[in-house]
């Protein structure tokens, strides 16, 4: 996920309304819910699998947010601090989900319905547009099956952008067990996929 | 020196991030960063000797680098993952809640004096209450008082401690030492420790003062507290029990909020006094937003009330409380089917029974064009619409495929008195035996279908459908169970027919829920020998998702099928805190 449709927040346009809304700015508040709120509700949308369940956990998340900001120290980014109570809450949300399945919605009824953020392809025909949504379906039917912590780490890392760096604070892990964990979920990812293996070797051809 | 093929699988799977991150952690491009090949090689934990070792091995195995390829398209697949924009209306869901929030913090004492003040008092009073004893350090001090207040009470009386024998039994144990000295003081001393004690004996029988019983017309006194005792958390006594009971259909009564507040309320956060605020002002008339989720709405009430039996339906009203209500009726009506209409729910011969309606694009092109329509009866008239559709696409090789080609089919279902009418549009006679064998058979098939409404899950109805489809003499033949719903929209579209030993084939399903359905979710079940793609799991799969009010689903599948089977499509609606089934549809998958 390398574009959003919410500009970039800038660290220093973010800690001015930070300070804002320490002194109860509520529209410093809701300015800061607009530059954040697609990248909480994707990560939401990623880790719980559901539109719904997604938009809630995005809602929380800005609540708690709102009721801790005086607790902010800025000894991290905002998005930082942001991105981790989104974790815990999604966190929560699985834990009492318990053991059911994701639900696929994130494969089916939002696909056809998203813009495509692909770069427009020169010509691309029938097939490979139903395969490249053939493999978005099985990635994502894959994702759901993971393991929460590897889910995790693929989100944040593969589907965020976030660095090593980013994700190794906000899961409070050192780099070389995020790397390893992000390695262990990758192959993971590609044993659930083994099944349409031929779908990932096509498609990834071109681009070898 | 070279490497085998496992060194070499382990090497790519554990320095996998080596080998096709980017650079210094940055965030990764559109572009594959493996590509950059020289860039990829900088930044790596792995040793150049290791590194040379694996590109040599990859140079001269293609099952590595084949392995690597997938490695890296798979990542590849999750950095291209499009970008989800949130909904629309979140913005202002969190800006509401959160100025309901600040309000109720700069206004406390006017909500404070909103509130009946009864219920603002015991509802105070049991939250300080249950705070009070939620601290461990307060319950040991609170023990010790206790044994303090009982060791005073016992020296005050001069009755040896514990004394909770009855009189026959104390007289007994004092005559010893009457025995050792009989002198006249201490036999003084024994009347007047029985008089003493006597009167003490007979109110623990009674346990309670004249006010006491005057409030309280419990039979077994001891329990019932009196509410009137704020300065109790001084002194605990049996009373606390009491106030616990009471906060429980509270606390229950928050879990029917929204998922949100859910999430708040599980994960341990804490209440601060703006939430019960909140809660406050949603009692207060002019308090709540209809825009806004309630948060606390019916806590006071239920706290006000004495028995658990106060949990019973929230009765505030938003939008995201209506739905209660209208599930109720939905299962009163549904009970009601169950009795007087339970025609209704029997076996549908809708996809399946006429060969060429319900073929679901296994027939040829000009067959699938014909449209074909049911008439079935029922008190009530429902519309089951289908379709079958194939259209090109990256098939199998040898299945015959043709753009645009579509059937519909169409079951209604209308007054009892149409049960044996000719279907419109059927011109085959098999179809129409078939309903006719069926409504023939209807009262054996009701309980069946009365046990199909009561489960969704199991093959068991899978089964009965396919034995049922072949008694009417078609294999190819798909099934609908209308269980309720009568407005539902089902549309088929298999681009790719799937035959039995093909490789994977796509089919699409289209399901438009019922407009009354706030929340709709949708499984697909394959039975044995359709083999739906996931993960690996091979005979069944169930794939669920949710769709809002009138919001298509829409499912693509992935089909491999191994012998004739059946999908069995269950469309379910949220109902309390799980899903129930408003319609299930089974549809056969044919074999060449």
């Amino acid at each position: 996920m390398s574009t959003h449709s919410a500009p970039a927040p800038t660290p220093e346009s973010t800690l001015q309304l930070v300070e804002r809304c320490r002194k109860g700015d509520l529209a410093a508040f809701d300015e800061i819910v607009a530059l954040h709120q697609n990248r909480i509700y994707n990560l939401c949308f990623w880790s719980l699998g559901d539109a719904d369940e997604a938009a809630d956990a995005t809602q929380e998340t800005f609540l708690r947010a709102w009721r801790a900001i005086a607790k902010f120290r800025g000894e991290s980014a905002f998005a930082t601090w942001l991105h981790r109570i989104a974790l815990n809450v999604t966190h929560d949300a699985a834990r009492r989900r318990g053991r059911a399945p994701l639900p696929f919605s994130a494969a089916t009824s939002t696909d056809d319905e998203l813009p495509d953020t692909d770069p427009p392809d020169p010509a691309p025909g029938p097939a490979q547009i139903a395969a490249q949504h053939e493999r978005r379906l099985a990635v994502r039917r894959a994702l759901a099956a993971l393991p929460e912590n590897h889910r995790t780490v693929l989100v944040l890392f593969d589907i965020e952008g976030y660095s090593y760096e980013e994700a190794a604070a906000l899961l409070e892990l050192p780099i070389g067990t995020l790397k390893s964990r992000l390695n262990r979920a990758r192959v993971a990812l590609r044993e659930r996929l083994e099944e349409c293996r031929e779908l990932f070797e096509e498609g990834a051809s071109p681009t070898f | 020196m070279p490497i085998s093929c496992e060194s070499c699988r382990e090497a790519l799977h554990s320095h996998l991030a080596d080998l096709i991150e980017t650079k210094n952690g940055e965030a990764p491009t559109r572009v594959p960063v493996w590509a950059q090949t020289a860039a990829a090689q900088e930044d790596t934990a792995l040793s150049s000797t290791q590194r040379s070792e694996i590109e040599a091995h990859l140079a001269q195995c293609p099952s590595c680098t084949r392995e690597l390829a997938l490695l890296r398209g798979l990542t590849a697949e999750l950095h291209n993952l499009p970008s989800l924009p949130a909904p629309p209306d979140l913005r202002a869901r969190i800006r509401s809640q959160l100025a309901n929030e600040v309000h109720a913090v700069a206004q406390p004492d006017i909500a404070q004096e909103q509130k009946a003040p009864s219920r603002n008092s015991l509802a105070s009073w049991s939250q300080s209450w249950r705070d009070f004893w939620r601290r461990p350090a307060r319950v040991a001090w609170a023990g010790v008082a206790l044994t303090g207040f009982l060791l005073l009470l016992a020296t005050q009386t001069n009755v040896p401690f514990p004394s909770s024998q009855p009189d026959s039994a104390t007289a007994p144990s004092l005559s010893p030492p009457a025995a050792i000295a009989p002198s006249g003081p201490p036999q003084n001393t024994v009347r007047q420790i029985q008089r003493k004690a006597a009167p003490r004996l007979d109110m623990r029988n009674t346990s309670r003062s004249p006010a006491q019983r005057a409030t309280s017309p419990a039979p077994n006194g001891n329990r019932s507290a009196p509410a009137t005792q704020p300065n109790s958390n001084d002194v605990p006594n049996v009373q606390a029990p009491q106030a616990a009971p009471a906060q429980q259909p509270r606390a229950s009564t928050r879990n029917t909020n929204t998922g949100g507040q859910k999430a708040a309320l599980d994960a341990g956060v804490k209440e601060t006094p703006a939430q019960d605020t909140v809660a406050q002002d949603t009692v207060a008339p002019s308090a709540a937003s209809p825009a806004v989720k309630p948060r606390h709405g019916p806590s006071s009430k239920v706290a006000s009330k004495p028995a658990p039996r106060a949990m019973a339906p929230p009765n505030f009203a938003t939008s995201e409380n209506t739905l209660p209500a209208r599930d109720a009726s939905l299962f009163a009506r549904l009970q009601v089917q169950g009795r007087a209409e339970q025609p209704s729910l029997r076996e549908v011969p809708a996809l399946g029974t006429d060969p060429e309606s319900s073929a679901l694009a296994t027939a040829p092109a000009p067959l699938r064009k014909k449209d074909a329509a049911a008439t079935l009866d029922s008190q009530n008239s429902n519309n089951v619409t289908g379709g079958a559709s194939a259209s090109g696409g990256a098939g199998p090789p040898g299945v015959p495929s043709a753009p645009d080609r579509t059937a519909a089919f169409s079951v209604r279902r209308r007054n009892a008195a149409s049960a044996d009418a000719a279907p419109e549009g059927v011109q085959s006679a098999p179809g129409e035996q078939a309903q006719r064998a069926t409504a023939g058979n209807r009262q054996k098939t009701t309980p069946e279908a009365e046990r199909i409404q009561r489960t969704t899950s199991g093959d068991a109805s899978t089964t009965r459908s396919q034995s049922a489809a072949e008694s009417r003499g078609s294999t190819d033949a798909g099934s609908v169970r209308a269980l309720r719903t009568p407005t539902i929209a089902a549309r088929v579209d298999a681009p790719n027919v799937p035959r039995a030993g093909d490789a994977m084939t796509t089919a699409r399903l289209v399901v438009t829920p019922p407009r009354d359905v706030t929340r709709a979710r949708l499984r697909v079940v394959g039975s044995t020998g359709i083999h739906l793609s996931q993960n690996g799991v091979t005979s069944q799969m169930v794939w669920t998702g949710t769709a809002r009010r009138g919001q298509e689903i829409v499912v693509a599948l992935r089909l491999r099928t191994a012998a004739p089977g059946t999908l069995r499509v269950i469309l379910e609606e949220a109902h309390g805190g799980g899903w129930k089934t408003v319609r299930e549809q089974i549809l056969s998958l044919p074999s060449r």
